[in-house]
């Protein structure tokens, strides 16, 4: 698979038009997997601008903004 | 509150040999003007480990002026050497390739590609080689001025400076 991190501001995938950060898995034929929008409330991501596979493989690291704040997560 | 940018630079190491194996973060992103590089413990307590700032040699320049942007975009490790880790992005202005130790940040080189503006994807060859993929703008600086501020275009509508 391929993922994919950005920004949305669809109120049809995220629950408002403000930013949201997300998440999203494609094959690599082209045909969508899973995706995924982060609250932009209390644990605040608007915006995803970096993921990559950890060293082994077994996570997934993102790095984005919440509060104006970088933000790092592994899921 | 500073001013905070991201651009991309991440890399979770699962177990650093020379660490206890120890689990880190690395990772980049400018506060106000100037460039933090990092490491953090992946545990229950996030600390930093090591800290680099990298700061702009003059101030002559607005703080939007072509030279003094910067854009960590990745962090990706030497398919050679795994204490070592490379930076790609822009640093004053230019596509930039900074080659840094793990285990206490130490830069052993800066590659800077004054015919790139930015670089925005890397891949390794089977031939040692390592591959940066990027633009060139040669105007930008122009129509900086012109405009009295940063242009609209592509890469720069993403990024506060």
């Amino acid at each position: 698979m391929i993922l994919i991190g950005g920004n949305t501001t669809s109120d049809d995938f995220a629950p408002a038009s403000n930013e949201h950060g997300f998440l999203m898995a494609i094959d690599t034929s082209g045909n969508y997997q899973w995706g995924k929008f982060f609250y932009n409330v209390s644990y605040a991501l608007s915006d995803i601008q970096g993921c990559q596979m950890s060293s082994e493989g077994n996570s997934l690291t993102l790095i984005g903004l919440g509060n104006s704040q970088p933000v790092i997560m592994s899921i | 509150m500073p001013e905070y940018a991201v651009a991309g630079a991440i890399f979770n190491e699962e177990r650093n040999r020379l660490s206890n194996n120890e689990n880190f973060f690395y990772t980049a992103f400018t506060m106000n003007d100037a460039m933090q590089i990092m490491r953090i413990k992946n545990s229950n307590s996030p600390d930093i480990d090591w800290n680099n700032e990298v700061v702009d040699l003059t101030t002559d320049q607005q703080t939007d002026d072509f030279y003094r942007r910067k854009e960590p975009n990745f962090i990706h490790v030497d398919p050679d050497d795994d204490q070592v880790l490379y930076m790609s992005g822009r640093l004053q202005g230019a596509g930039s390739l900074i080659r840094f130790a793990k285990n206490d940040g130490d830069i052993r080189w800066w590659a800077k590609f004054k015919l790139l503006s930015n670089i925005y994807a890397f891949a390794y060859g089977t031939d040692d080689n390592l591959f940066v993929c990027g633009d060139y703008q040669p105007s930008e600086k122009e129509e900086v001025a012109e405009n009295g501020g940063i242009t609209d275009s592509a890469p720069y509508e993403d990024v506060e400076f």
